[in-house]
């Protein structure tokens, strides 16, 4: 109860944060921009909009993800409301726990309402002469010309990896956050967030025939253990329909798994840390 | 905290790192399906440039397209292959960068008399497979290389092979997105195949198959116009396919030739062949200069790096009045044709096959009416003319 008592807190000032607001703004308004790209043909519109928008969400996501990572707990400390907060029948683990789910939250309310504009964007663009009967105040027109395109669904994945990889990059700043200023935070935070979208280069060294066999090992337990931000790269096929899909729910799935085991990690091992930390 | 609680959490950490470890090594094979570079020869992923780290790699696809494209208006062709690369690495199912590239590949490096480098075939084949390895359930890249087979190499029997493939799949529609019926002159392209290679009740079946799908295909598309020109077409090549069927079954092996083709060393890196051959206007006697040996290279996967050392020159000798004759140039054109080797072959060619339908009213659908006269080639069931000249690079330069 205590938990989720901070997680609304959380959640509260998240949203009062202009910066994160900002951040929103931005985002949305280059979800929208995608309306105007006007070269190629229309099947190539298409796949650049969608690869823009579900690139946008997740270009400012990342943004999002970081500063409210690094900043949510050091924050308290500077401004010393953690004495206040931990002076209540607060525990520590409560706290940790209740700003990550408050973190986890706000995180989701900003892909949601990124991928709610990106999707409509998508919609729009794929159904002009619905909207030119609108724009006409034909609305039988409209009902009668709208598709609901079977791609959005595979869009909604797309949104829902996007947010599994942010939650798992929120998670590693969050557990920085415990023991490292802010500005070391933010491009430790970017540096594993870097590193785990390089880790197909990893397991290419460990399997490649050129490394040293001593080395071999040491890529591997590298490419296990970092955090794999590239096992959510798949928009690909959900860009191009006609790309053979058949196993990427349960793929999917599979990465989401792995993506909250790594973050149940991560809070933990905050949790341990900030048992210890002097405040 | 007190010692159990810690003792458990540290446990639970200890599983969760077996399991993510385990997911991971579980992932690694199932993520190469759904992530681009799949079969490019480019290992390492597509993680080195910044933008794919925000999943904008189809957008930098995109705009180095739009930029490859002005390459090539602006005659910077070299640029273009490694463009090609790039793009169908970051974005594996933009076919038009497959079909392209491959165009590019295949006519576009010429000498000064405009024949392409035929040494670019081999890349220009390996990237349509891996085309079709990335786009298998779309007719576009199996059609694409039944294309360079029919219209560039003039293997008919392997152009066969593909157009049947594209045959059985299914189109996207460019305006939508949505899948929807191959063109119709896919089916059309595949029963020319099976004609131009001789396999002439292939060709009847495919044609009857053809009335068949158009027919089809103009009911369910009734709102597109020319649909129904498809449809008489077939049945106008059906009609005319079993008329020559019927016709050339008649011919017998009396028909000479009079083939001879010579060559002639004018200066350095230019020569004149010419020749006789008593067949209609407008076959080509196919002339090939090659290293002694030659072999067409295979690439396994696609590369562009080709072996500048080999020389092989492909031109096609028009026949008039039953001669033929050209002056051959080659004197700007020392990078296309280096002439490293110490032998060469010119080899002249008149495939039956490869001659226009006049002409093969005379010499049969595989030569079968052409009797047993000098140079009389058999090659499986078709027989050809083949005259051969071994040189040396002394002759040449």
């Amino acid at each position: 109860m205590t938990t989720w008592v901070i997680a609304k807190n959380t959640l509260g000032e998240a949203m009062r944060r202009k910066i994160l607001n900002v951040f929103l703004i931005l985002a949305l308004g280059s979800v929208i921009i995608s309306l105007t790209f006007p070269f190629l043909d229309f099947r190539q519109q298409v796949t650049i909009l969608k690869s823009f928008g579900l690139g946008m969400v997740q270009f400012w996501g990342i943004f999002i993800a970081i500063i409210m990572g690094i900043t949510l707990i050091p924050s308290d400390v500077d401004q010393r409301t953690i004495y206040t907060i931990l002076s209540k029948p607060v525990k520590r683990y409560e706290y940790v726990v209740g700003r990550f789910l408050g973190a986890a939250i706000t995180l989701g309310l900003n892909i949601f309402l990124m991928g709610a504009a990106f999707l409509l964007v998508f919609a729009v663009k794929t159904n002009a002469p619905a909207f030119t009967a609108l724009g006409n105040y034909d609305f039988r027109g409209f009902l009668g010309l709208w598709q609901w395109s079977s791609e959005i669904s595979g869009l909604m994945g797309g949104i829902a990896m996007v947010y599994m990889k942010l939650l798992l990059l929120a998670a590693v700043a969050i557990f920085f956050s415990v023991f490292m200023s802010m500005t070391v935070n933010f491009f430790l935070s970017s540096a594993v967030f870097i590193i785990g979208n390089l880790s197909s280069v990893t397991e290419s060294m460990a399997s490649s025939p050129n490394t040293a066999a001593v080395l071999k090992p040491l890529y591997k337990a590298f490419h296990v253990l970092v955090p794999n931000f590239g096992n959510y790269d798949i928009q690909n096929p959900l860009i191009h329909p006609d790309v053979p899909q058949a196993d990427i729910g349960m793929y999917m799935l599979k990465a989401a798994l792995y993506g909250l085991a790594y973050t149940i990690i991560l809070v933990v091992l905050g949790v341990l840390v900030f048992q210890r930390k002097e405040v | 905290m007190s010692q159990g609680k810690k003792a458990f959490l540290i446990g639970l950490l200890v599983v969760l790192f077996a399991f993510v470890a385990a997911m991971q090594v579980h992932l690694d094979p199932l993520r190469a399906k759904f992530q681009p570079g799949k079969v490019t020869n480019i290992q390492l992923g597509t993680q080195f440039i910044a933008a794919t780290l925000i999943g904008l790699k189809e957008v930098v696809g995109g705009l180095l397209w739009v930029r490859t494209d002005e390459f090539f208006h602006e005659g910077n062709y070299d640029a273009i292959i490694p463009m090609v690369r790039i793009v169908t690495w970051l974005d594996p199912h933009q076919m038009n960068v497959y079909e392209t590239g491959a165009w590019h590949l295949s006519y576009n490096f010429t000498d000064s008399q405009e024949r392409s480098d035929r040494r670019y075939i081999p890349a220009s084949k390996a990237l349509l497979r891996e085309g079709i390895q990335n786009n298998p359930r779309t007719y576009d890249m199996y059609f694409q290389l039944g294309w360079l087979n029919f219209n560039k190499v003039l293997d008919y029997a392997e152009s066969a092979k593909w157009f049947k493939e594209a045959n059985i799949r299914d189109a996207v529609d460019p305006a939508t997105g949505r899948r929807k019926t191959r063109p119709q002159f896919v089916g059309h392209t595949l029963a020319h195949a099976y004609e131009n290679s001789g396999n002439v009740d292939a060709a009847v079946r495919q044609w009857q198959e053809n009335i068949r799908a158009n027919e089809e295909y103009a009911r369910r598309y009734a709102r597109e116009e020319g649909n129904q020109v498809m449809v008489d077409v077939a049945r106008n090549n059906l009609a005319l396919v079993l008329r020559e069927k019927e016709t050339r079954a008649k011919l017998t092996p009396t028909y000479n030739a009079k083939f001879e083709a010579h060559w002639e060393r004018i200066a350095p890196r230019k020569f004149r062949v010419w020749g006789t051959i008593n067949v209609p206007n407008g076959c080509r006697v196919r002339l090939q200069i090659a290293d002694r040996g030659f072999k067409e290279a295979f690439f396994g996967s696609f590369r562009w790096d080709i072996d500048q050392s080999q020389t092989i020159l492909i031109d096609d000798l028009y026949v008039r009045d039953g001669k033929f004759n050209r002056t051959i140039d080659i004197e700007r054109d020392s990078a296309i044709y280096p002439l490293k080797a110490e032998e060469y072959v010119a080899t002249f060619t008149l495939d039956p096959r490869k001659t226009p339908r006049e002409a093969r009213d005379v010499l049969g659908w595989m030569g079968s009416a052409l009797a047993d006269q000098p140079y009389l080639v058999k090659q499986g069931d078709a027989r050809i003319l083949q005259k051969e000249i071994v040189l040396k690079r002394s002759d040449l330069l």
